[in-house]
């Protein structure tokens, strides 16, 4: 017994993968290849059985996919703003509605052993088919700058495809094609030529910066010597209150870098006050021990000696009086003694 | 490009034009001239190339997948309506560009009743997913005199058979294997617990 068709209105015809009148093409013509004979092997009855229930959840599926489609086309043709949470929220739609559809599908297929109850090559077409789609709705959304995330939305599409795999009982190796998508980025293949020259390239990079960082050691160096140069100038006019340049250049220049310039200006204030009296003690002490212990023809000699004369004429003068009364008496003396004794602070 | 008698596009808007229409009738008429060229240029492109396929569309008392069968006169019917309805569109589009071509600047009025079921005429499709775009022609539609063997294939007499010349797109899936027969898809009644051939 059977359902006898009565009343028929065709409105089109479809190619389909598996045809409900179980027949194939009975001819195919290509321009190169001729005529092509299908295979006439005989159908079992398994294989008729197998062929009804994969029918009913091919078409359950179908039903599922299109009106997915049907609602990812409305929204790549709206003028809705926000067509990525669109999509997504269709996807979620789809996903809830097959989970739903699933357990009856499974129950379905019941009785059939092994895996592989859905053919692959359909699941991996429903995959293919999504992933055109989501290519296509992004293409037409860069234009106005809306696109939706296209990789998620393909790594979803492919996760959906393995979901009906893995739930139809598809293969290990047929969920694993589906899922290579969904379980992150593509692999990326670098071809060798193009591996060899990144590592020559990474090679030149690290000793140019090597010797970038040598060359930079060796200006920092030069600079500091010449820094401490100038410092040990500095100090070599220090020497008289017992200053070296050899190694106080570096005290004076941490002086200089790591005090306040009104700490490091009072400092050299004092080194150069120091200087001074050392100068003037050193004077008044050569004139204390021996009339020759200036120059004759200079200044501080002819002050020495005139100071000697008038101590002599009064031996109750102290050096200062003495002084005080030879400068007083001889001002032109006095100014050249102070030009050469003066000691710029 | 030539778009019918007129040697580009322009040319065309500038022909309409001269008959009185404005700018825009002109660009519409144009407009559907240029598609259906294009149309013609495709189908005469996969032509080229054999992209054939001779199918069954439905025999008589075998029953399917889905558990039906039907007796060789309903399919019959079936066949021959289904032809029909195709011609009468094609008419119907060919009589509107007409129309449009020899309005000679005067309106025109439209009958769009069936004018959806124009826009995607040529009777294919493509998993039962109402796919709008150009899929093939149906260059041959028979119903089996006698029974035949096509290719080493049994077929019963009154079998609807459909022969298609795909488009190069379609004729890919079907070389490929992802396309391996034809199914109607439409409306029907039914009377259920039929003994077969009765």
């Amino acid at each position: 017994m059977a359902n006898k068709i009565v009343q028929l209105f065709v409105k089109n015809i479809a190619a389909v993968d598996k045809a409900a009148n179980r027949r194939q093409f009975l001819v195919i013509k290509s321009a190169k290849e001729g005529a092509v004979k299908m295979s006439k092997e005989a159908m079992t009855f398994d294989e008729a059985m197998m062929g009804r229930k994969m029918h009913k959840v091919y078409m359950a599926l179908s039903e599922h996919y299109g009106a997915l489609m049907e609602t990812l086309d409305s929204i790549r043709n709206s003028d809705d703003e926000n067509k990525g949470a669109a999509i997504k929220g269709a996807l979620t739609g789809y996903i809830g509605a097959m989970t739903k559809a699933v357990p009856g599908m499974m129950t379905e297929m019941e009785g059939d052993e092994g895996k592989s109850a859905l053919d692959p090559a359909s699941l991996i077409t429903v995959r293919d088919q999504m992933d055109t789609i989501i290519k296509e709705m992004t293409m037409a959304d860069v234009k106005d700058k809306k696109a939706p995330d296209a990789s998620a939305l393909t790594k979803m599409a492919h996760g959906i495809a393995a979901m009906f795999g893995r739930a139809a009982g598809a293969t290990d190796e047929t969920i694993a094609e589906l899922e290579k998508a969904a379980k992150g980025e593509p692999e990326v293949v670098v071809p060798a030529e193009v591996t060899a020259r990144m590592a020559k390239s990474e090679t030149e990079a690290a000793e140019l910066k090597k010797s970038n960082e040598e060359l930079a050691k060796q200006v920092t160096a030069l600079r500091e010597d010449a820094e401490l140069r100038k410092f040990a100038e500095e100090v070599a006019g220090y020497t008289s209150i017992g200053l070296d340049p050899t190694k106080d250049a570096a005290l004076l220049k941490s002086v200089s870098e790591k005090l306040t310039p009104e700490h490091a200006g009072r400092i050299r204030e004092l080194f150069k006050a120091a200087v001074a009296q050392a100068a003037a003690s050193k004077l008044l002490g050569e004139i204390g021990s021996s009339a020759m212990g200036a120059a004759a023809e200079s200044a501080a000699g002819q002050v020495q000696q005139k100071v000697a004369e008038v101590m002599q004429k009064n031996d109750k003068l102290s050096i200062e009086q003495a002084r005080g009364a030879v400068f007083a008496a001889d001002p032109a003396l006095y100014e050249r003694w102070r030009v050469e004794t003066t000691v710029k602070v | 490009m030539p778009i019918g008698p007129y040697e580009n596009f322009a040319t065309c808007v500038a022909a309409q034009q001269e008959k009185g229409r404005d700018e825009e009738q002109a660009k519409k008429i144009c407009g559907t001239i240029e598609a259906n060229m294009t149309k013609m240029l495709v189908l005469r492109k996969s032509a080229e190339e054999q992209c054939y396929t001779l199918g069954v569309v439905y025999e008589p008392d075998v029953v399917d997948t889905e558990g039906d069968f039907a007796k060789a006169e309903t399919i019959e019917s079936a066949a021959w309506a289904f032809m029909e309805r195709l011609q009468t569109m094609a008419k119907g589009a060919s009589t509107i560009l007409k129309s449009c071509l020899d309005a000679e600047g005067e309106g025109i009025t439209l009958d769009v009743t069936e004018l959806t079921e124009m826009a995607k005429a040529d009777g294919l499709d493509d998993q039962h997913l109402q796919v709008d775009e150009p899929l093939g022609t149906i260059v041959e539609s028979y119903l089996a005199p006698t029974d035949l063997d096509i290719g080493g294939q049994q077929v019963k007499k009154g079998a609807w058979l459909l022969g298609v010349r795909w488009t190069p797109e379609m004729f890919t899936k079907i070389k490929s294997g992802e396309r391996t027969g034809l199914s109607m898809f439409g409306r029907l009644d039914r009377v259920k617990g039929v003994p077969v051939g009765e």
